[in-house]
């Protein structure tokens, strides 16, 4: 069994008014787009303008976002930094890479470079809280997010941790689009994302960005989010996860009933969707579906903003009436339990799974 | 609950396999020469540790390879180095199937993208898609082996399969799995020669671990990859060794340099050993991160002082054989640790000449019929990324020595 533990800070910068937290109060505007790009913060209020100039948007997007959860926890200190980034910091790999065939490997600024490893936006986030513990980064599609909280699960089952730091990160650039778009993957046009529902698909899933921050605790708080229970993840076939789900419940003393609110990665994609629904509805007959990426976009790290959703609806009760995938109907008060499911959109054999209980 | 090395698998560029690799070290033979291999202008010039094979020919060390034409050089090393350490592990189908997998790589699959960057157009949309994120590394080998069991990706850049090791054991201590394949692995590409060389960090001749004139690193590629299994299900198989402690610490100091006191380096140390249970008097033999730049070499030489006084263990670090092969790197140390202590000999520090400090004499000539008991490993990364590793050498069924 884990050992309790709580979200108590919670941060999201993202194509949606998240950043006050106001997404649930202001109106989103579904306006066409071929790709999401968040609503840039004003940088320069939380770093110091002389190290703005060269730092990469992921670098200052990691720093704000931790910044902003420690405060929103009124936490003192992070135990341990972890970030989970599927695709890392991409504007920094691509502008070496443009340097390398431009300069023809002559005469190459670093910067760039050190700026591209994936774990930079955890270093920084280290540099800057001065912070010499535990720190380390997952990258491993759109499950790096859910393996930076297993790892989180396990410091504090291990006695090491009281306080960390977990957050999920992926950008997008112009080039990404331009260079991902080539095949049938993401679509060419731009479409409304809110016209995505259950039986209403989209030729291509709408790319995004996303980064979210957030502090775990093993003390819960009054201004406890919510509880933690477990995350899976698991490289497997639809066939194996009916048992693999039910077991997952089991390990946490939970029936399939008690699963009062469902949150899905899907991006309207048919092939993709599709077979997750149906495995959904198999296990879950009646229970309420909710997703996300319809906000944000398809990335990687996009299921950190549906765990900030997550924890943002059992905490405030609130919900926009554009979340739901299938049509329901759902009493917000009797939401105890959620459980958000995702299939990675390009590896159809990786799965994962978060469980989250209100406190 | 202990966890246990029952298996190992290497390629890099003194052998496609343990063996080959364990052979080179008792001979001191480096791997390192003029690139003939990767496509730069340094071609010929620049020394580096190439594996001598084709990704046609590594293909042809692979059976039943089922992904086709799509593939990466950092998916071939890794499926090669993890094949040979679950036949050395003796895995039954049913264990590989239910095994964990932690990956680490660096670069991903930057070999293919870097090559096709301007044709992205008439590319296979499956390399910018997916193949170029580290993720995908670990994901095919994955594939490849039928698992169904968690599976992941560390990058915390020249420490990423250090921390591998570490996952895969916190992942059985947790009940979380029972066997974990663990390592890493990157292919040498124009993408990092070109970043290290930006960095004047690049040695335009054979590198110098801790030697006085050290003027940076040569990269290496490789896999590596090992076995790890709970004491549950050991059975009577044979045991490479014990992973006793471990730690991950941040530098905290800069976000590509090291603190000129070790303090990064010297926490992670204290700390492994202290999750070991061991003095410092009791380490045998320091596998160093020693990749040759003087900031390394300084930093961590000023932490292996402040741990261990006046009485340094005897030290190496295999970048002179090898060259720094990034993701592969922690677990490539790792491995040559332990093959030290299972086969009791000390191989040299390659092309050490003059000392920097006369306090930090690594290890000079072959020394075989010495018997080691823990070693100590090290892999620092960007990012102030530091990880230390313990390991004890047992016998069968796990009796300590």
């Amino acid at each position: 069994m884990n050992k309790p533990i709580y979200v108590n800070g919670i941060h999201s910068i993202s194509p949606q008014a998240s950043f006050n937290n106001l997404f649930f109060d202001s109106a989103v505007e579904p306006t066409p787009r071929k790709y999401f790009q968040i609503i840039a913060p004003k940088y320069r209020d939380y770093i110091p303008a002389k190290q703005l100039r060269r730092m990469a948007k992921q670098m200052k997007l990691g720093l704000i976002g931790a910044q902003k959860a420690i405060e929103d926890a009124n936490s003192n200190s992070v135990d341990a930094i972890i970030v989970g980034t599927g695709n890392g910091n991409i504007s920094d790999t691509q502008k070496f890479l443009n340097s390398i065939i431009d300069n023809k490997e002559r005469m190459l600024i670093p910067t760039s470079f050190v700026q591209s490893t994936n774990n930079i936006v955890a270093g920084s986030i280290a540099l800057m809280l001065k912070n010499k513990q535990y720190n380390t980064t997952y990258t491993h599609h759109s499950a790096a997010f859910e393996i930076s909280l297993i790892d989180a699960i396990m410091l504090f089952a291990e006695d090491k941790a009281k306080t960390i730091l977990v957050g999920g990160i992926d950008e997008i650039t112009e080039e990404t689009y331009e260079h991902k778009s080539q095949g049938d993957l993401w679509t060419k046009e731009a479409l409304n994302p809110f016209a995505i529902k259950e039986n209403n698909y989209i030729q291509g899933a709408i790319m995004g960005e996303s980064s979210s921050f957030f502090i775990l605790s093993s003390q819960r708080t009054e201004h406890s989010y919510a509880q933690l229970l477990d995350v899976k993840v698991i490289h497997t076939s639809f066939e194996s996860l009916d048992k693999i789900l039910l077991d997952f419940l089991l390990q946490n003393n939970i029936s399939r009933s008690q699963i009062n609110l469902l949150i899905a990665g899907f991006n309207g994609v048919e092939s993709y969707d599709k077979p997750q629904q149906k495995f959904l509805q198999n296990n879950f007959k009646n229970t309420p579906i909710a997703f996300y990426k319809h906000y944000v976009g398809e990335h990687p790290s996009a299921s950190a903003f549906g765990f900030w959703m997550a924890n943002q609806i059992l905490s405030s009760r609130k919900i926009d009436a554009n979340i739901w995938y299938t049509k329901q109907s759902i009493k917000l008060n009797d939401i105890e339990y959620v459980l958000l499911f995702q299939q990675a959109y390009l590896s159809e054999k990786d799965f994962a799974l978060i469980l989250l209980k209100k406190t | 609950m202990r966890v246990f090395v029952t298996g190992m698998g290497v390629i890099s560029s003194i052998g496609v396999n343990v063996n080959e690799n364990l052979k080179a070290l008792q001979q001191g033979r480096t791997g390192i020469k003029p690139i003939s291999g990767l496509d730069t202008i340094h071609r010929g010039k620049w020394p580096a540790a190439e594996i001598d094979l084709t990704n046609t020919q590594l293909l042809n060390l692979i059976p039943n390879f089922n992904q086709g034409t799509r593939y990466t050089r950092g998916q071939l090393l890794t499926i090669i180095a993890a094949n040979e350490a679950i036949a050395e592990a003796k895995l039954s189908i049913e264990e590989q199937k239910d095994m964990a997998i932690v990956g680490g790589n660096t670069v991903g699959g930057i070999d293919i993208t870097e090559v096709n960057y301007r044709d992205y157009q008439t590319t296979d949309p499956y390399y910018f898609n997916q193949a170029h994120p580290g993720g995908e590394t670990t994901r095919q080998l994955a594939d490849y082996l039928h698992t169904s069991a968690f599976t992941s990706t560390i990058n915390t850049a020249c420490s990423s399969s250090a921390n591998a090791i570490i996952l895969g054991t916190r992942l059985i201590k947790n009940g979380r799995a029972k066997r974990v394949l663990v390592g890493g692995s990157d292919p040498l590409t124009k993408f990092s020669l070109n970043g290290f060389a930006s960095l004047m960090i690049y040695d335009e001749e054979s590198c110098k671990p801790f030697d006085a004139r050290h003027q940076g690193l040569n990269l290496g590629e490789g896999g590596a990859f090992l076995v790890l299994e709970s004491e549950d299900v050991l059975g009577k198989k044979d045991i490479y060794a014990e992973v006793l402690g471990y730690a991950n610490r941040n530098d905290a100091f800069h976000s590509s340099a090291s603190s000129p006191n070790g303090e990064g380096a010297y926490a992670t140390i204290k700390q492994a050993l202290k999750e070991a249970a061991l003095m410092p008097e009791q380490i045998s033999f320091v596998h160093a991160h020693g990749t040759a730049t003087p900031n390394n070499d300084t930093s961590e030489g000023e932490a292996l002082k402040r741990i261990f006084k006046t009485n340094i263990p005897p030290f190496a670090s295999s970048k002179s054989y090898v060259g720094h092969t990034l993701g592969a790197a922690g677990a490539l140390n790792a491995i040559y640790a332990i093959l030290a202590m299972k086969y009791s000999f000390l191989f040299p520090n390659l092309n050490f000449k003059e000392a920097m400090d006369e306090q930090l004499i690594p290890i000079l000539k072959v020394k075989k019929k010495i018997n080691l008991s823990y070693v100590l490993s090290n892999a620092f990364g960007f990012g102030g990324n530091n990880t230390s590793i313990v390991f004890g050498k047992v016998n069968k069924g796990g009796d300590n020595e």
